[in-house]
């Protein structure tokens, strides 16, 4: 039992320096904690953020099931997209693998140990999105014991299942990964295959609202599909207690299954995975030559690309302005209805379509986290022959290139289906490159001097570290000023405009000229 | 080809890593820097190479001061610390293109030096490969291949010898002569003080930041051998 406690406090330290927000080797005890309270705040945010609208047009209808199957399915999905790649890197491919498996310990007792920082890390997550969930429905529905026991049993449980799936995939992935040379092209198809299979029952959910038939059908089709969501939500809808019993066994049942099928050959596994590797015989032939920009800039798309987490976290604005694009254009008649019911000028659509897409632009730029992910290997850049301000410029460059069409998407798709007149198009789209580049630039500013560079992991990096976290308040909390100042503000739709864009471009300004006068000093000072 | 003036480097915390070191690297000579762990050998190097800060003295290569104009010395330099990190989701190939891109070596150039060092080093059929598959040794021989590929006129390496294989390390060795007999200079930490003695022109020895010895290999050394020199100055300054 001793080793297997010690093991544990291991994994759960390294799992706690990881939230550290600095790097830097004086570490501050607060640090690590006041890291994961931001973490599970951002989490709360975002729960509370989406529970309430479903709450307010779900629950006076009387379908706390619906609600319910909604919030499980998110928190369960977004668990699993953030958790499966270290399914795969923590179980079968950690660095420290060697190393454990020289100590005099049982293979399940590693395995264990991996699964229950796994497990720790999901617990944040999916309690970031269920308690707010759970206090939102308390106030709109109603309160009971049997309830807050519901809850607590889910919260404990659906992180389990999640890191059994995790550890499932996890194992997918990378015997997958070890047949070709394109390592993380299914961590990529997975992740990117959870998150449309997350927006596309959302979708179905929300325009199934309208229609009662649709609503039965679905309802039915979900609890057939995948009963143990119908065992939770009847239990917290208060409708069958029982259910979440059955539920919290499942999980448990499908622990020990895991163990008992993975812990008898888990050091096999391992070391065949790590034998296994992709060879190809390089010819060598003429080379071509590139300009230092371009090779900076295909740096970074290539970290950008083949790195599943930093492409996922960082890229799902992107996505969300295209699906959000495509929702305008599928869908014009629900928003044109939407803008008619809230008696709003097209000035004011345009000014939300742009908000929609600040939002989607500030919360996670790929430039918050590039100078953190450049870690171990910042010599290279700091020894190169190139000046710091043009490696800032281009990481910036990269963030606004790669949210360029994700902006275009959304404004063309908007412009199609609300007919702005030319002069507000142009404005929205001012206004949204703008705000494209105020958030590219702000997250190499934040990143310069909040930089993460001794991180375990990329992992660490881009969903823990002190400025991704940063990024994200303040891109939440822009967003919130100025819708806040629309409303606030006795000027004109047409004068709050202009004043979004000189305001945005006037903080740009100012943000270019620091990097300007000070990047060769802090670049060359990180370390 | 390298001016340390006066260099002292002292950490945020207070410990002073480096105390008024001078020292000069000719062209076409192999300057070897000795010292115990933590005597102040990389902290010199990185400071040569632009990746560390320092407030006091002054580094020139080649005329062009590291703080005040880097780009220029940096493009003519060439480092490699001890167990170089190298970016992991480029393959080989990939990342020699970058680092030739980065110091704007032509296509053509670029073709006719990977081909050779690739050949020399053994490692030309691995290129196409992710640099996260390579062996401690291959990343090391793919680093020597970025820094030979750049034709620097100042070489600077952290421990080169780690990690190789004899026949790669025999290698490495002509290579730096030939750097040398091409009007290159080779600055070098080592703990192999038996390659140090035969390889070098000039040697500095390190402790505790200060330089207790340079000069020419052969008057360091004398009658007696390099290890010899090496632990009686240890014993000196531990006396003290």
């Amino acid at each position: 039992m001793k080793p297997f406690l010690a093991l544990c406090k291991v994994e759960m330290i390294s799992l706690l320096s990881a939230m550290n927000l600095l790097s830097g080797k004086k570490k501050k005890p607060f640090a690590a904690p006041l890291a994961a309270l931001i973490g599970i705040g951002i989490m709360a945010y975002i729960g509370t953020v989406y529970a309430l609208p479903m709450a307010q047009v779900m629950l006076p209808l009387l379908l706390g099931d619906l609600y319910w199957a909604q919030m499980v399915l998110i928190a369960f999905i977004l668990c699993l997209c953030f958790t499966f790649v270290a399914g795969s890197g923590m179980l079968f491919g950690g660095k420290d693998m060697d190393f454990l498996f020289s100590l005099p310990l049982p293979s399940h007792t590693i395995l264990l140990c991996k699964m229950i920082a796994l497990y720790a890390e999901n617990l944040l997550f999916s309690c970031g999105m269920l308690i707010p969930a759970g206090v939102i429905y308390v106030i709109h529905s109603y309160f009971s014991v049997n309830f807050v026991v519901s809850l607590i049993v889910l919260c404990l449980t659906l992180p389990l299942l999640a890191t059994i799936f995790s550890g499932i995939l996890g194992f997918v992935v990378s015997f997958l990964s070890s047949l070709t040379p394109y390592k993380n092209l299914f961590s990529i198809i997975l992740g990117a295959g959870g998150m449309a299979l997350m927006f596309w029952a959302i979708f179905t959910m929300q325009t199934s609202l309208s229609n009662e038939t649709q609503l039965l059908a679905m309802r039915q089709t979900l609890w057939n599909v995948v009963p143990m969501l119908e065992w939770i939500c009847l239990s917290l809808a208060g409708i069958q207690s029982m259910g979440i019993l059955w539920f919290a066994l499942v999980c448990v049942g499908s622990l020990i299954g895991f163990l008992a099928v993975f812990s008898p050959s888990y050091h096999s596994i391992v070391l065949r995975l790590a034998n296994r590797t992709y060879n190809r015989n390089f010819k060598m032939k003429a080379q071509n030559a590139a300009s230092i920009s371009m090779a900076l800039f295909k740096k970074e798309a290539g970290r950008f690309f083949s790195t599943p987490i930093y492409l996922m976290n960082c890229g799902t604005g992107v996505i969300m302005m295209v699906l959000a694009g495509g929702y305008l254009l599928v869908q014009p008649d629900t928003v044109l209805q939407i803008a008619q019911l809230l008696n709003i000028s097209p000035a004011q659509e345009a000014m939300l379509l742009a908000s929609v897409g600040g939002f989607c632009c500030w919360i996670a730029p790929p430039s918050v986290v590039s100078i953190s992910l450049e870690g171990k290997y910042l010599w290279l850049l700091q020894s190169a022959p190139v000046s710091a301000h043009r490696i800032l410029m281009i990481k910036t460059l990269f963030s606004f290139v790669v949210f360029l069409p994700g902006v275009l998407a959304l404004l063309l798709a908007g412009q199609i289906a609300l007919q702005f007149p030319l002069l507000v198009f142009v404005g929205c789209l001012v206004l949204s490159l703008v705000a494209l580049w105020f958030g590219s630039i702000l997250g190499t500013v934040i990143n310069l001097h909040m930089p993460r560079l001794d991180a375990p992991n990329d992992a660490v990096v881009i969903k823990q570290s002190g400025s991704a976290m940063v990024q994200c308040f303040v891109g939440m909390g822009l967003i919130t000023v100025l819708v806040g100042g629309w409303f606030m503000l006795p000027v004109s739709d047409t004068v709050y405009f202009i004043l979004c864009i000189v305001l945005l471009a006037i903080v740009s300004l100012g943000l270019h000229i620091h990097l300007a006068k000070n990047s060769e000093k802090l670049f060359t000072n990180l370390s | 080809m390298l001016t340390i003036s006066h260099f002292s480097k002292t950490y945020p915390g207070g410990k002073q890593a480096v105390k008024d070191l001078s020292l000069s690297v000719q062209a076409g000579e192999i300057f070897g820097f000795i010292g115990h762990n933590g005597a102040g050998k990389s902290t010199t190097l990185r400071a040569v190479a632009g990746i560390l800060p320092f407030e006091e003295g002054e580094i020139t290569i080649d005329g062009n001061s590291i703080q005040k104009q880097p780009v220029a010395a940096k493009s003519i330099t060439a480092f490699l610390p001890d167990n170089p990190d190298l970016y992991e989701f480029m393959t080989g190939i990939r990342f020699l293109n970058f680092i030739c891109d980065l110091y704007n070596i032509s296509a053509q150039d670029r073709t006719q030096r990977i081909g050779y060092y690739g050949d020399l080093f053994e490692l030309t059929s691995a290129l196409g490969n992710a640099i996260g598959s390579y062996s401690h040794g291959m990343k090391q021989k793919l680093a020597l291949i970025s820094a030979f590929v750049r034709s620097p006129r100042l070489l600077i390496l952290d421990e080169p010898f780690v990690g190789l294989d004899p026949k790669a390390s025999h290698l490495l060795k002509e290579e730096l002569k030939k750097l040398c007999q091409q009007g290159g200079a080779v600055l070098f930490s080592t703990h192999v003080l038996e390659v140090a003695e035969k390889l070098c022109d000039r040697i500095g020895i390190i402790r505790q930041g200060q330089l207790v010895a340079c000069g020419n290999t052969a008057e360091i050394v004398g009658s007696s051998s390099l290890e010899e020199v090496f632990l009686e100055l240890e014993k000196e300054g531990e006396t003290k």
